[in-house]
């Protein structure tokens, strides 16, 4: 039996009490006013206890007012009985486990709403009713056929959890166009997906548990720079009960130009891992997923990374007199000359002055050695080399970038002998005059000869060849540090990714940077989502977005499938007034008798 | 302006009454003759036998009857005079209705006098005597008669041979000796009792702590339909007490039940 307001029957036990205290309780004599006594003191007056309580006697009027009163107060609590055998007396129950029934909807998880509709159903089977429990996401599993037992039932729907795997209703329909018959009610629990299965075989109910959150998406982007270009990793992860899943993913610069693109299967809940390498990076990449035309499931991800361009270089500069290279250096944006033996500098540029230290701990562009060091051989010096052209490769390749090495003209140049590192970038008919490449680890640039003593500081393109220089030497920026369900700090974002460090609930969020690494989402399904060119943050760790306002389903079982009951508030209501008009007749015809 | 205490036409038709008590009348029954033997016809008293007094006027019949030695006492004969005694302690004034109804009968009676020509003359809770030969001041002084707060006690008359009648519940321990000194004075006497039922008109049973009107005094009873009925049973036997008394004393009784209309007593009053 349910009752709707518990409390009317705690109000109605006190009544029911009050009233019999009242009962055993001596009333107080009342004062009449008469002419004389002496008559009466010839009478037999029975003498009054001094006690306050009267012996309890079985009184027919006063029981019935108590059973009004409890009648009245059983209809206050609005009593209902559930109908049972409305069900029909096979039932099956096919519970979503697939990877996306983990989601946290308004605190609670989706499988954990999925098994209270389950629950809510055993209960209401009929006596004689068998129920059968399934299990799906890409297979289908029976857990239990043809139970009677409704406590091994509940048990079974209990140890239901949800595994990595996407679902697959198909799966789903076709074991039940094998199995269940016309006759039979499939009750299939799980999350929005399952509208979308059609009603073919047995008699299908569909109960929906959880919000729409998508299934899908870009749960992660990492961009790490190399010493010779950009690899960018981006992280997709999808799960939810389609059959299959296929996304297009893209990535294009600010101007929409696309980049990259690529296709993406998925079969299973498995994170992809989707990487390209990019030899410039833009200011900003976009990178998109969106569905192939043959996948009709809505879905809309995309995300925005915006290239660090304030980054700033720390170059330790020592070399002596020389004035253009300072100047070069200054000109260009986001580097910063430091004091010499700055440990916290991000690269060398020396003359082989003072001794290379080794081993290195930063870049080092070293030029003119004019003797054998612990990096470079020297073999001899020449007057006036004509450069000659040079096929380089890659990574080296970027530092000749826009320079025009055929005008180069040098005053006198050593000639180098390369390293088991080193490759050249440039050189004339009589050696090699300049190499690269990484030692220890670390990128080394060395150029024999004295900047003075050529050209090029009265070039344009001075400043393009030390950009290119200090670019190759700048040491990769450090591998992201940041991990799933880490709280980012971040610094004032503008367009076009606000950032919404504080939720509604008092949690940190964190979405995108415009710095250094980008994207971090929190957990499963969650991310930044733009909602009406708004964009929305995720907690990170708690794997709920924070202002998306998803409606939460009423748990309780719709009418037409479960009936909650025939009150009995109209019977006991009825009851009580009749019980309540007899008790007022009854009085009033001993009052009239007497 | 508050009503009457009676009405015209109850005034006209008490105005044609005769009370057969009358001052007149008794001199005209035997007129002062002497019979031949034994005692005159002259109007006498029949009385409680006192100290002095002479034996020779003891009336053994009447010693007998009343199992007391009683006397018989030659009144002069006075004409054109009724006294009424009046009860006015709070047992009367319990039930205001009561009172109210108990004051109009007192001018009825009243009236009826004043209309042969009589004198009224009238005792309260006291010795005092107001006297009327008015019919309208008479009235006046009924409407604001009012009840003493203290225990009434019957007043000190002479004894004479004039009228009296004496309207009163008697709802005391000593109603008897009320009723001898009533008879003591006069040879005439009337007793309206006043028949009042105010505990028995207690609807709900329980527990009750009546109240004295008089005394104060308490007692505490459970009420039921038995009770009830017990009380009834012994007012009834008290109302039949009282009216063997009063026949045994020469004194006619007349009921006066709180509810039976005015005219219907005045019948019984004056018949």
């Amino acid at each position: 039996m349910n009752l709707l307001y518990p409390w009317a029957g705690i109000v109605t036990v006190i009544l029911l009490l009050t009233m019999t205290f009242w009962h055993l309780l001596r009333p107080r004599a009342r004062t009449q006013r008469v002419a004389a006594l002496w008559l009466w003191r010839t009478l037999p007056v029975e003498q009054r206890a001094m006690r306050p309580w009267v012996a309890p006697q079985p009184w027919w009027l006063w029981l019935l007012r108590l059973a009004v009163v409890a009648c009245i107060g059983a209809a206050a609590m609005a009593p209902s009985l559930p109908v049972v055998g409305t069900l029909p007396p096979t039932v099956l129950i096919a519970i979503d486990r697939s990877a996306s029934m983990a989601t946290v909807v308004d605190g609670i998880p989706r499988s954990q709403q999925a098994k209270r509709l389950a629950h809510a159903l055993v209960d209401a089977l009929a006596p004689e009713s068998v129920v059968t429990i399934v299990a799906f996401d890409r297979s289908v599993e029976i857990l239990a056929s043809q139970l009677r037992d409704r406590t091994l039932a509940h048990t079974i729907i209990d140890g239901i959890e949800p595994r990595a795997v996407a679902g697959d209703f198909a799966q789903l329909q076709r074991w039940a166009q094998l199995s269940a018959s016309s006759r039979q009610v499939l009750y299939v629990i799980g999350d929005d997906d399952a509208l979308f299965v059609p009603n073919q075989h047995a008699l299908w109910r569909a109960l929906p548990v959880g919000g729409n959150a998508a299934n899908q998406g870009i749960t992660g982007v990492r961009v790490t720079r190399t010493a010779t270009d950009w690899h960018v990793d981006v992280r997709i992860e999808a799960s939810g009960s389609a059959p299959s899943l296929s996304r297009i993913v893209s990535a294009s610069d600010a101007d929409g130009q696309l980049i990259e693109a690529a296709q993406l299967d998925w079969m299973s809940a498995t994170p992809q891992q989707w990487q390209f390498t990019l030899a410039r990076v833009p200011s900003v990449l976009h990178i998109r997923l969106e569905p192939t035309p043959a996948d009709a499931l809505a879905f809309d991800d995309d995300f925005v990374w915006q290239a660090d361009t304030n980054a700033q270089v720390l170059v330790d500069l020592a070399v002596g007199d020389d004035v253009f290279l300072p100047a070069a250096l200054r000109s260009l944006p986001n580097v910063t000359l430091t004091d010499t033996d700055n440990t916290n500098s991000d690269l060398l540029i020396t003359d082989d002055v003072a001794a290379i230290p080794t081993p290195l701990t930063q870049g080092v562009w070293l030029i003119n050695p004019v003797r054998t060091n612990a990096l470079i051989t020297t073999t001899t010096r020449i007057e006036a080399p004509r450069i000659e052209p040079l096929v380089v490769r890659a990574p080296t390749a970027n530092l000749l970038r826009d320079i025009d090495v055929m005008q180069l003209e040098l005053l006198r140049a050593g000639v180098l002998q390369p390293a088991y590192w080193a490759q050249p970038w440039l050189q004339s008919s009589a050696g090699v005059h300049a190499v690269a490449g990484m030692v220890d680890g670390f990128p080394v640039v060395v150029s024999a000869f004295d900047i003075r003593e050529s050209n090029l500081p009265l070039r344009s393109d001075f400043p393009m060849l030390v950009r290119n220089i200090i670019t190759y030497l700048t040491p990769p920026m450090r591998q992201s540090v940041w991990q799933t369900g880490e709280v980012i700090p971040l610094a004032t974002i503008n367009q076009p990714m606000p950032v919404l460090q504080q939720q509604p609930s008092g949690g940190q969020a964190a979405v995108v940077a415009v710095g250094d690494w980008y994207v971090l989402r929190g957990a499963w399904q969650v991310g930044a989502y733009r909602i009406d060119d708004r964009w929305y943050a995720v907690t990170i760790g708690d794997a709920r977005e924070s202002a998306v306002d998803r409606p939460m389903p009423d748990l309780a079982l719709p009418a037409p499938v479960l009936p909650s009951g025939v009150s009995m508030t109209t019977w006991l209501g009825l009851f009580g007034l009749l019980g309540l008009l007899l008790e007022r007749g009854v009085t009033w015809y001993t009052r009239r008798s007497t | 302006m508050d009503d009457p205490l009676l009405t015209a036409s109850e005034i006209q038709w008490l105005l044609r009454q005769r009370l057969r008590e009358r001052g007149q009348a008794i001199p005209a029954r035997d007129g002062g003759q002497r019979a031949p033997f034994g005692r005159g016809l002259e109007p006498e008293l029949l009385r409680r036998y006192q100290y002095g007094d002479d034996v020779r006027r003891i009336d053994w019949a009447a010693t007998l009857r009343m199992q007391r030695p009683m006397v018989r006492q030659t009144l002069p004969v006075a004409a054109g005079v009724l006294r009424i005694v009046v009860d006015v302690s709070p047992s009367m004034y319990v039930n205001a209705a009561h009172w109210s109804h108990l004051r109009r009968l007192v001018a009825a009676i009243g009236v009826v006098a004043l209309a042969a020509g009589d004198r009224v003359d009238v005792y309260l809770g006291s010795d005092e005597m107001s006297a009327f030969v008015d019919v309208s001041r008479w009235l006046n002084w009924c409407a604001t008669m009012s009840q003493q707060p203290t225990s009434w006690r019957f007043p000190a008359l002479s004894a004479s041979t004039h009228p009296m009648v004496l309207c009163g519940d008697l709802l005391h321990p000593a109603w008897s000796d009320v009723l001898t000194q009533a008879s003591s004075h006069t040879s005439q006497t009337v007793v309206c009792h006043w028949q009042s039922n105010d505990t028995v008109d207690i609807p709900d049973d329980g527990e009750y702590q009546l109240c004295d009107s008089e005394t104060g005094e308490q007692l505490t009873i459970l009420l039921d339909a038995t009770l009830r009925a017990r009380y009834q049973h012994v007012r009834q036997s008290w109302y039949a007490e009282v009216q063997t008394t009063c026949r045994q004393l020469g004194i006619r009784y007349v009921a006066v039940p709180p509810t039976t209309a005015l005219m219907t007593l005045m019948a019984e009053v004056v018949q």
